[in-house]
Protein backbone atom coordinates (compact mmCIF):
# COMPACT_ATOMS: atom_id res chain seq x y z
CA UNK A 1 0.00 0.00 0.00
CA UNK A 2 2.80 2.34 0.98
CA UNK A 3 4.73 1.62 -2.27
CA UNK A 4 1.58 2.26 -4.32
CA UNK A 5 1.15 5.67 -2.69
CA UNK A 6 4.82 6.50 -3.19
CA UNK A 7 4.52 5.64 -6.91
CA UNK A 8 1.48 7.91 -7.33
CA UNK A 9 3.26 10.73 -5.51
CA UNK A 10 6.35 10.16 -7.68
CA UNK A 11 4.35 10.38 -10.92
CA UNK A 12 2.58 13.50 -9.59
CA UNK A 13 5.95 15.08 -8.75
CA UNK A 14 7.37 14.31 -12.23
CA UNK A 15 4.27 15.68 -14.02
CA UNK A 16 4.29 18.84 -11.87
CA UNK A 17 8.03 19.38 -12.34
CA UNK A 18 7.79 18.74 -16.12
CA UNK A 19 4.97 21.31 -16.37
CA UNK A 20 6.96 23.93 -14.44
CA UNK A 21 10.08 23.35 -16.56
CA UNK A 22 8.08 23.35 -19.82
CA UNK A 23 6.47 26.64 -18.79
CA UNK A 24 9.94 28.04 -18.07
CA UNK A 25 11.21 26.88 -21.47
CA UNK A 26 8.33 28.61 -23.30
CA UNK A 27 10.28 31.85 -23.23
CA UNK A 28 13.11 30.23 -25.18
CA UNK A 29 13.29 30.70 -28.93
CA UNK A 30 12.40 27.63 -31.02
CA UNK A 31 14.86 25.55 -33.01
CA UNK A 32 16.34 27.46 -35.94
CA UNK A 33 17.32 30.61 -34.10
CA UNK A 34 21.07 31.11 -33.72
CA UNK A 35 22.01 33.92 -31.38
CA UNK A 36 23.99 36.91 -32.75
CA UNK A 37 26.96 35.88 -30.56
CA UNK A 38 26.99 32.41 -32.17
CA UNK A 39 26.81 34.02 -35.62
CA UNK A 40 29.71 36.30 -34.68
CA UNK A 41 31.89 33.26 -33.91
CA UNK A 42 30.79 31.47 -37.08
CA UNK A 43 31.46 34.53 -39.24
CA UNK A 44 34.88 35.31 -37.78
CA UNK A 45 36.45 31.98 -36.82
CA UNK A 46 38.12 31.46 -40.20
CA UNK A 47 37.64 34.82 -41.89
CA UNK A 48 40.85 35.80 -43.70
CA UNK A 49 39.48 39.24 -44.47
CA UNK A 50 38.95 40.13 -40.83
CA UNK A 51 42.01 38.72 -39.08
CA UNK A 52 41.58 40.97 -36.04
CA UNK A 53 38.87 38.63 -34.82
CA UNK A 54 39.66 35.28 -36.37
CA UNK A 55 40.89 32.21 -34.49
CA UNK A 56 42.60 30.54 -37.51
CA UNK A 57 40.53 27.43 -36.86
CA UNK A 58 37.97 26.24 -39.43
CA UNK A 59 36.30 24.33 -36.58
CA UNK A 60 34.41 27.06 -34.73
CA UNK A 61 34.02 24.94 -31.58
CA UNK A 62 37.80 24.45 -31.28
CA UNK A 63 38.28 28.18 -31.91
CA UNK A 64 35.85 28.89 -29.09
CA UNK A 65 37.54 26.42 -26.75
CA UNK A 66 41.04 27.89 -26.76
CA UNK A 67 40.69 31.30 -28.38
CA UNK A 68 37.44 33.18 -27.88
CA UNK A 69 36.55 31.54 -24.56
CA UNK A 70 39.96 30.24 -23.51
CA UNK A 71 39.56 31.24 -19.87
CA UNK A 72 36.38 29.16 -19.54
CA UNK A 73 38.23 26.12 -20.85
CA UNK A 74 41.18 26.83 -18.56
CA UNK A 75 38.92 26.87 -15.49
CA UNK A 76 37.11 23.75 -16.73
CA UNK A 77 40.51 22.04 -16.95
CA UNK A 78 41.16 23.09 -13.35
CA UNK A 79 37.80 21.64 -12.26
CA UNK A 80 38.78 18.34 -13.88
CA UNK A 81 42.15 18.48 -12.10
CA UNK A 82 40.45 19.05 -8.74
CA UNK A 83 38.00 16.18 -9.45
CA UNK A 84 40.84 13.73 -10.08
CA UNK A 85 42.76 15.13 -7.08
CA UNK A 86 39.69 14.40 -4.91
CA UNK A 87 39.59 10.79 -6.12
CA UNK A 88 43.35 10.46 -5.52
CA UNK A 89 42.91 11.90 -2.02
CA UNK A 90 40.51 9.09 -1.11
CA UNK A 91 42.62 6.24 -2.44
CA UNK A 92 46.20 7.49 -2.50
CA UNK A 93 48.74 5.18 -0.94
CA UNK A 94 46.63 2.11 -1.70
CA UNK A 95 47.41 1.77 -5.40
CA UNK A 96 49.85 -1.11 -5.50
CA UNK A 97 49.75 -2.38 -9.04
CA UNK A 98 49.82 -6.14 -8.72
CA UNK A 99 50.29 -8.32 -11.75
CA UNK A 100 47.73 -11.05 -12.24
CA UNK A 101 47.05 -13.43 -15.10
CA UNK A 102 44.78 -11.19 -17.12
CA UNK A 103 42.56 -12.57 -19.89
CA UNK A 104 43.31 -15.20 -22.53
CA UNK A 105 46.38 -15.03 -24.81
CA UNK A 106 44.24 -13.92 -27.78
CA UNK A 107 42.74 -10.99 -25.83
CA UNK A 108 46.11 -9.99 -24.37
CA UNK A 109 47.84 -10.05 -27.78
CA UNK A 110 44.97 -8.10 -29.39
CA UNK A 111 45.05 -5.52 -26.60
CA UNK A 112 48.77 -4.93 -27.15
CA UNK A 113 48.16 -4.50 -30.87
CA UNK A 114 45.16 -2.17 -30.63
CA UNK A 115 46.85 -0.11 -27.91
CA UNK A 116 49.10 1.47 -30.58
CA UNK A 117 46.15 2.14 -32.89
CA UNK A 118 44.05 3.72 -30.15
CA UNK A 119 46.89 6.01 -29.02
CA UNK A 120 47.51 7.01 -32.66
CA UNK A 121 43.84 7.86 -33.18
CA UNK A 122 43.86 9.86 -29.91
CA UNK A 123 46.73 11.99 -31.25
CA UNK A 124 45.04 12.34 -34.67
CA UNK A 125 41.73 13.45 -33.13
CA UNK A 126 43.58 15.99 -30.99
CA UNK A 127 45.92 17.38 -33.64
CA UNK A 128 43.33 17.64 -36.42
CA UNK A 129 40.72 19.15 -34.11
CA UNK A 130 41.03 22.53 -35.82
CA UNK A 131 39.72 21.03 -39.07
CA UNK A 132 37.57 18.12 -37.93
CA UNK A 133 35.43 17.32 -34.87
CA UNK A 134 37.53 16.46 -31.83
CA UNK A 135 39.87 18.09 -29.37
CA UNK A 136 42.07 17.58 -26.34
CA UNK A 137 39.30 16.23 -24.15
CA UNK A 138 38.06 13.80 -26.78
CA UNK A 139 41.64 12.69 -27.57
CA UNK A 140 42.39 12.31 -23.85
CA UNK A 141 39.29 10.16 -23.34
CA UNK A 142 40.39 7.91 -26.22
CA UNK A 143 43.92 7.76 -24.81
CA UNK A 144 42.50 6.59 -21.47
CA UNK A 145 40.54 3.88 -23.30
CA UNK A 146 43.87 2.47 -24.59
CA UNK A 147 45.22 2.18 -21.04
CA UNK A 148 41.93 0.83 -19.72
CA UNK A 149 42.03 -1.87 -22.44
CA UNK A 150 45.50 -2.83 -21.19
CA UNK A 151 44.38 -2.82 -17.54
CA UNK A 152 41.32 -4.95 -18.25
CA UNK A 153 42.98 -7.49 -20.53
CA UNK A 154 46.51 -7.70 -19.08
CA UNK A 155 45.87 -6.60 -15.45
CA UNK A 156 46.89 -3.34 -13.87
CA UNK A 157 50.24 -4.86 -12.87
CA UNK A 158 51.26 -4.75 -16.54
CA UNK A 159 51.34 -0.94 -16.51
CA UNK A 160 54.71 -0.67 -14.67
CA UNK A 161 56.18 -2.78 -17.50
CA UNK A 162 54.98 0.01 -19.82
CA UNK A 163 56.75 2.49 -17.53
CA UNK A 164 53.49 3.79 -16.09
CA UNK A 165 52.17 3.72 -12.55
CA UNK A 166 49.89 6.05 -10.59
CA UNK A 167 52.75 8.35 -9.62
CA UNK A 168 54.06 8.64 -13.18
CA UNK A 169 50.52 9.17 -14.49
CA UNK A 170 50.16 12.02 -11.97
CA UNK A 171 53.45 13.50 -13.23
CA UNK A 172 52.34 13.21 -16.87
CA UNK A 173 49.01 14.81 -15.97
CA UNK A 174 50.81 17.71 -14.30
CA UNK A 175 53.16 17.99 -17.32
CA UNK A 176 50.09 18.39 -19.57
CA UNK A 177 48.75 21.06 -17.24
CA UNK A 178 52.19 22.75 -17.16
CA UNK A 179 52.19 22.90 -20.97
CA UNK A 180 48.79 24.63 -20.86
CA UNK A 181 50.00 27.01 -18.12
CA UNK A 182 53.23 27.76 -20.03
CA UNK A 183 51.37 28.62 -23.24
CA UNK A 184 49.02 30.80 -21.17
CA UNK A 185 51.84 32.76 -19.58
CA UNK A 186 54.08 33.21 -22.67
CA UNK A 187 52.17 36.33 -23.92
CA UNK A 188 52.47 37.93 -20.46
CA UNK A 189 56.25 37.32 -20.44
CA UNK A 190 56.43 38.76 -23.98
CA UNK A 191 54.46 41.79 -22.82
CA UNK A 192 56.79 42.39 -19.88
CA UNK A 193 59.89 41.95 -22.05
CA UNK A 194 58.78 44.03 -25.04
CA UNK A 195 56.67 46.64 -23.29
CA UNK A 196 53.80 46.10 -25.75
CA UNK A 197 50.34 44.90 -24.79
CA UNK A 198 49.67 41.16 -24.63
CA UNK A 199 47.22 39.14 -22.55
CA UNK A 200 47.37 35.80 -20.78
CA UNK A 201 46.12 33.05 -23.11
CA UNK A 202 46.21 35.43 -26.09
CA UNK A 203 46.31 33.36 -29.24
CA UNK A 204 46.53 35.65 -32.28
CA UNK A 205 47.60 39.29 -32.74
CA UNK A 206 45.08 42.11 -32.37
CA UNK A 207 45.43 45.73 -33.53
CA UNK A 208 46.21 46.86 -29.96
CA UNK A 209 48.14 43.74 -28.84
CA UNK A 210 50.69 42.53 -31.42
CA UNK A 211 51.63 39.22 -29.77
CA UNK A 212 50.51 36.10 -31.61
CA UNK A 213 51.40 32.45 -32.03
CA UNK A 214 52.16 31.39 -35.65
CA UNK A 215 49.01 30.46 -37.55
CA UNK A 216 50.83 28.41 -40.16
CA UNK A 217 53.66 25.97 -39.61
CA UNK A 218 56.74 25.90 -41.85
CA UNK A 219 55.18 23.47 -44.29
CA UNK A 220 52.14 25.71 -44.82
CA UNK A 221 49.91 23.58 -42.62
CA UNK A 222 47.36 25.33 -40.45
CA UNK A 223 48.27 25.35 -36.75
CA UNK A 224 45.57 27.61 -35.30
CA UNK A 225 48.16 29.48 -33.23
CA UNK A 226 48.41 27.89 -29.80
CA UNK A 227 45.43 25.61 -30.35
CA UNK A 228 47.26 22.41 -31.38
CA UNK A 229 49.96 22.45 -28.63
CA UNK A 230 47.46 23.42 -25.95
CA UNK A 231 45.10 20.67 -27.13
CA UNK A 232 47.98 18.19 -26.78
CA UNK A 233 48.49 19.38 -23.20
CA UNK A 234 44.77 18.91 -22.55
CA UNK A 235 44.88 15.43 -24.10
CA UNK A 236 47.71 14.29 -21.82
CA UNK A 237 46.03 15.87 -18.79
CA UNK A 238 42.64 14.27 -19.44
CA UNK A 239 44.03 10.92 -20.64
CA UNK A 240 46.23 10.46 -17.59
CA UNK A 241 43.47 11.80 -15.31
CA UNK A 242 41.01 9.16 -16.51
CA UNK A 243 43.66 6.43 -16.27
CA UNK A 244 44.38 7.37 -12.63
CA UNK A 245 40.66 7.54 -11.91
CA UNK A 246 40.06 4.08 -13.39
CA UNK A 247 43.05 2.59 -11.58
CA UNK A 248 41.99 3.97 -8.20
CA UNK A 249 38.24 3.40 -8.44
CA UNK A 250 38.59 -0.23 -9.49
CA UNK A 251 40.90 -1.27 -6.64
CA UNK A 252 39.65 -4.37 -4.94
CA UNK A 253 39.41 -4.50 -1.15
CA UNK A 254 42.28 -6.97 -0.84
CA UNK A 255 44.53 -4.55 -2.74
CA UNK A 256 43.75 -1.65 -0.38
CA UNK B 1 0.74 26.37 -26.09
CA UNK B 2 3.79 26.30 -28.36
CA UNK B 3 4.38 29.02 -30.91
CA UNK B 4 6.48 26.78 -33.16
CA UNK B 5 7.01 23.05 -33.64
CA UNK B 6 10.66 23.78 -32.83
CA UNK B 7 9.77 24.27 -29.18
CA UNK B 8 8.38 20.75 -28.73
CA UNK B 9 11.76 19.11 -27.96
CA UNK B 10 11.87 21.26 -24.83
CA UNK B 11 9.09 19.08 -23.39
CA UNK B 12 11.37 16.05 -23.75
CA UNK B 13 14.11 17.87 -21.87
CA UNK B 14 11.62 18.93 -19.17
CA UNK B 15 10.42 15.33 -18.66
CA UNK B 16 13.98 13.96 -18.59
CA UNK B 17 15.13 16.61 -16.12
CA UNK B 18 12.04 16.06 -13.92
CA UNK B 19 12.62 12.30 -13.70
CA UNK B 20 16.26 12.98 -12.75
CA UNK B 21 15.29 15.57 -10.10
CA UNK B 22 12.82 13.07 -8.64
CA UNK B 23 15.43 10.30 -8.52
CA UNK B 24 18.10 12.58 -7.07
CA UNK B 25 15.76 13.76 -4.31
CA UNK B 26 13.77 10.67 -3.39
CA UNK B 27 15.81 7.54 -4.24
CA UNK B 28 17.62 6.20 -1.21
CA UNK B 29 20.39 4.42 -3.14
CA UNK B 30 23.40 6.73 -3.45
CA UNK B 31 24.46 5.20 -6.77
CA UNK B 32 21.01 5.89 -8.24
CA UNK B 33 21.22 9.46 -6.95
CA UNK B 34 24.58 9.87 -8.68
CA UNK B 35 23.23 8.45 -11.94
CA UNK B 36 20.28 10.84 -11.73
CA UNK B 37 22.60 13.83 -11.26
CA UNK B 38 24.73 12.68 -14.20
CA UNK B 39 21.66 12.24 -16.43
CA UNK B 40 20.39 15.65 -15.32
CA UNK B 41 23.54 17.22 -16.77
CA UNK B 42 22.78 15.31 -19.98
CA UNK B 43 19.28 16.81 -20.01
CA UNK B 44 20.83 20.27 -19.72
CA UNK B 45 23.30 19.41 -22.49
CA UNK B 46 20.38 18.32 -24.66
CA UNK B 47 18.75 21.67 -23.95
CA UNK B 48 21.88 23.47 -25.19
CA UNK B 49 22.04 21.38 -28.37
CA UNK B 50 18.34 21.93 -29.10
CA UNK B 51 18.77 25.66 -28.65
CA UNK B 52 21.76 25.82 -30.97
CA UNK B 53 20.29 23.68 -33.74
CA UNK B 54 18.93 24.93 -37.05
CA UNK B 55 16.15 23.28 -39.01
CA UNK B 56 16.59 22.58 -42.73
CA UNK B 57 19.95 22.29 -44.44
CA UNK B 58 22.06 22.97 -41.35
CA UNK B 59 25.76 22.13 -41.43
CA UNK B 60 28.19 21.46 -38.53
CA UNK B 61 30.16 24.47 -37.23
CA UNK B 62 33.23 23.61 -39.36
CA UNK B 63 33.66 25.88 -42.35
CA UNK B 64 33.99 23.87 -45.60
CA UNK B 65 36.93 24.91 -47.84
CA UNK B 66 36.07 27.85 -50.07
CA UNK B 67 32.76 28.74 -48.39
CA UNK B 68 32.08 32.41 -47.77
CA UNK B 69 32.02 33.21 -44.01
CA UNK B 70 28.68 35.08 -44.35
CA UNK B 71 27.03 32.04 -45.95
CA UNK B 72 28.61 29.77 -43.32
CA UNK B 73 27.28 31.98 -40.50
CA UNK B 74 23.78 31.78 -41.96
CA UNK B 75 23.56 27.98 -42.28
CA UNK B 76 25.84 26.43 -39.59
CA UNK B 77 24.53 25.36 -36.18
CA UNK B 78 25.43 27.45 -33.12
CA UNK B 79 29.01 26.59 -32.02
CA UNK B 80 28.44 28.15 -28.61
CA UNK B 81 26.00 25.35 -27.69
CA UNK B 82 28.53 22.71 -28.70
CA UNK B 83 31.24 24.51 -26.75
CA UNK B 84 29.15 24.58 -23.58
CA UNK B 85 28.34 20.89 -23.93
CA UNK B 86 32.04 19.95 -24.28
CA UNK B 87 32.94 21.88 -21.12
CA UNK B 88 29.86 20.59 -19.28
CA UNK B 89 30.78 16.98 -20.11
CA UNK B 90 34.28 17.42 -18.63
CA UNK B 91 32.92 19.03 -15.48
CA UNK B 92 30.20 16.34 -15.29
CA UNK B 93 32.82 13.60 -15.42
CA UNK B 94 34.91 15.26 -12.71
CA UNK B 95 31.74 15.41 -10.63
CA UNK B 96 30.95 11.74 -11.26
CA UNK B 97 34.52 10.74 -10.36
CA UNK B 98 34.31 12.56 -7.04
CA UNK B 99 30.84 11.20 -6.26
CA UNK B 100 31.90 7.64 -7.14
CA UNK B 101 34.88 7.94 -4.79
CA UNK B 102 32.58 9.23 -2.05
CA UNK B 103 30.12 6.37 -2.61
CA UNK B 104 32.90 3.75 -2.49
CA UNK B 105 34.20 5.37 0.69
CA UNK B 106 30.69 5.39 2.18
CA UNK B 107 30.26 1.70 1.34
CA UNK B 108 33.58 0.82 2.94
CA UNK B 109 32.67 2.79 6.07
CA UNK B 110 29.01 1.79 6.55
CA UNK B 111 28.76 -1.42 4.50
CA UNK B 112 25.78 -0.01 2.56
CA UNK B 113 24.94 2.81 0.17
CA UNK B 114 21.25 3.01 1.16
CA UNK B 115 20.67 6.36 2.89
CA UNK B 116 17.78 4.90 4.95
CA UNK B 117 20.04 2.20 6.40
CA UNK B 118 22.83 4.69 7.04
CA UNK B 119 20.38 6.87 9.00
CA UNK B 120 19.41 3.86 11.12
CA UNK B 121 23.07 3.13 11.81
CA UNK B 122 23.56 6.65 13.13
CA UNK B 123 20.92 6.16 15.84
Amino acid sequence: MKDWRASILGVFFIVLMSSILTYAFLGYPGIGFVRPLGEFYLFNTYNFENQSWWSASPNAVTGLLWDYRGYDTLYETMVFYVGIAAVAMFFEGHAKLRKTGGMTVIVRSSARLIFVFIITSAFAITIFSIKTPGGGFQGGSIMAIAYIAIIVSLSRGFLPEMDLDVEKAHLAKIAGLALIAGLTIVPVVYSLASGSAAYALQNLPKAWAPFGYPTFLGFASLSGGLIIPIQLGEMIHVGMGFTIMFLLLTLKDKED
Amino acid sequence: MFSTVGQLPYVLVAIMASICIYAALFKSNLFKKMLAIFLMTDAVNLLFIIQGYRLGNAIPPIIPPGMDPSEFASIAVDPLAHYFVVTAVVIGLAEVATLTALIIYTYKHYGTIETKKIKELRG
